[in-house]
Order: C-alpha cells, then structure tokens, then sequence
C-alpha cells in the first residue's frame, strides 16, 4: 500500500517537471500576463492533483492535462474579462513584453526578434499559429500536438514545415 | 547575415520559461497536499526513497560480487599477479578446509590440479613464462598434498580413485617437465 503512494507520488513528480513548463507559457500566451499566467497555472496543477488519482495513465497526459487547461482559461475568462489575448498579444502595444523581457530592456535584437516573430506570427492563419505557437514557443513536440489536435503526426511535421517555410520568405 | 527562425523562437522561449521560485514553491505546495490527500507523512517519503536507493545499491552490489567472485573462481586467467587472484586463492583455501574426508580431499585436489594445468597450458601459450613458475610450484605443492591423502585412502573401497590419482600424478610429471 506505501508502497503504491509511493510510485503514485513518483509519477506526479515526473507529470508536474514534465509539464510545468509548457502550460505555463501556453497560459501565457493567452493572457499575456507573468503574475496571471502563474496563478492561473498554480490552480490548473491543484486542479490536476485532485484528479490525478482517478486519471488513466495508459491515456495521453498532455491532452488530460490540456483539457483541464482550456476548461480552466474557459472558465477564468466567464468569470473574468481577459486582460490580453492571444490576437491582442499579437495586436498589442508592447507593453507586457516590456513587462516580459524586463531584464532584457535595452538589448536592441533582442526587442527586435520580439517584433519580427510578432509580426509574423500575425500574418498567419489562427491554426496555423496554433500550431507554430504549441511546437516552437510552448514547446510541445509533434507526438504531443498530434494528441491534442487528433491529426497524425507525419501531417503535422509536414504542415508545420510548410508554414515555417512560409515564414521564411517573409522574413 | 539573416538570424534563422529557429534561433529566434529558441531565444523568445528561452525567456518565458518558468521562474524557479514558483516552479519550486508550486512543486512543494503540491507535494504537501498531496501527502496531506494520502494520509502519510512526508518523513516517511523521504526515508521510503532513502531505503529504495540502499536497497537497490545493496542488491547491485551483491550482483557484482557475486559475478566478480565467480569469475575469478572459475576463470583459467585469474593467475598469479591478476587482481582477482586472492579472491580465487582464498575460496579454494575455503573449499579445501570444508573437506573432510581422504577421499573428498583427494577429489578435490584432482580439481586444483585440473584447473592449474589449465592456467599453465594457457600461461605456457600466451608466452607470460615470468607467471609459468608460480604455477608449477602450485602444482608441485597440490602434488605432494595428494600424496599425502592418496596414502589414506583404503585399497580396496577406494580403487578406483587410487588409479585416478596415479594417472594424473604421471601426466603431471611429463606437463611439469
């Protein structure tokens, strides 16, 4: 029975190092806020803790987890009305990436790369940001998009390819 | 020189990872209720995981020993000189001593005897002719030891051993010379 608690405490440990990362910057990109994007992802890992002992690990983690994710964002902005969106981090004044790259004020480039990635992460199709946004600033891998958006993985490199491509000559 | 879109993505990522204070606290506040939901204390986690890593250590090593210990028992390259070669000297001398009787001595000495002659062959074959003559002396010193036994042993229960012994006793005499 210890015994069991035990590995049920190791494979939460491993869950929340390998996850923490990726939902806080996909809660960041949704309200565009560090304090926000916090507290937010705090409750989304309280949320996941109550649940965790019910959870099937034979199923995807990263779509359970996402689905809490979106249910609490849903639920955030009924209750609340969002400061910053993603179209409106995109559309936005700048002002949360001054807040952002605080330590980074004052580097030219690094501002620079900001705007440029802004700029052409606009231009694109709100799916094909979507997926620019998972893979390249979440941070989640083909394997685990492919579990998100139910599309095969091999569809995904390719689209994700060509959208980079895109990108590309824009640049 | 155009910076690729990659690096540009890796540097914007790199700066909204997370920050330690709250990953840690966050990961700490978790682990907290969690125990509290489990009903265990948390003293007993961190003595579980002490215990897990000293019993895996402990069997690890018993694993390796053990395989170390075999190897230098059974192995005809584990000669003098070779690290293992206490561990080989000191089970024999073990096993010798759990010999009681004339007749298990001699069986088993007919062993050693087996055994040494195969590390000369493979000594003698290598050209390590420096390890040649410890061998030999081995060998001599195991002789006269069965000597010794094979004129404890009765004629008539023990014929056949006695023959044995008498046949490896002259094929050792042309391998020493």
């Amino acid at each position: 029975m210890l015994f069991k608690k035990a590995r049920e405490r190791r494979r939460f440990e491993k869950f929340y190092s390998n996850n923490i990362d990726k939902i806080f910057r996909f809660v960041f990109f949704r309200v565009g806020d560090r304090t926000k994007a916090e507290e937010l992802t705090a409750e989304i890992f309280m949320k996941a803790l109550e649940h965790f002992g019910t959870y099937d690990p034979a199923k995807s983690t990263t779509s359970w987890l996402m689905t809490i994710t979106k249910n609490h964002l849903a639920n955030y902005w009924r209750d609340t009305k969002p400061m910053v969106s993603v179209d409106a981090w995109l559309e936005g004044d700048g002002a949360e990436e001054a807040y952002l790259f605080g330590a980074a004020q004052g580097q030219q480039k690094r501002d620079e790369d900001y705007r440029i990635l802004k700029e052409l992460l606009a231009k694109l199709r709100d799916d094909e940001r979507e997926l620019v946004t998972l893979h390249y600033l979440v941070g989640y891998n083909y394997t685990e998009i492919a579990e998100l958006t139910g599309q095969s993985e091999g569809a995904l490199r390719v689209t994700v390819h060509r959208i980079i491509k895109k990108l590309r000559r824009q640049l | 020189m155009k910076k690729p879109l990659s690096l540009r993505f890796k540097k914007i990522r790199r700066c909204l990872a997370v920050r330690s204070a709250f990953k840690n606290g966050l990961h700490n506040h978790l682990l907290a209720r969690f125990f509290a939901r489990q009903g265990v204390s948390p003293k007993w986690y961190h003595r579980h995981r002490f215990q897990r890593a000293a019993v895996l250590l402990a069997a690890f090593l018993v694993v390796l020993s053990s395989g170390v210990t075999a190897y230098a028992y059974t192995s005809v390259h584990v000669t003098d000189g070779s690290a293992l070669y206490p561990i080989k000297q000191t089970l024999e001398n073990v096993e010798e001593k759990m010999q009681w009787s004339p007749e298990r001595k001699a069986t088993f000495y007919l062993k050693i005897l087996d055994r040494r002659s195969s590390e000369l062959t493979m000594l003698q074959n290598k050209n390590r002719l420096d390890q040649v003559d410890s061998v030999r002396a081995s060998i001599q010193r195991i002789i006269i030891k069965l000597a010794g036994v094979q004129s404890q042993l009765d004629g008539r229960e023990h014929g056949q051993l006695k023959q044995r012994i008498q046949r490896k006793l002259e094929t050792l005499e042309h391998t020493i010379d």
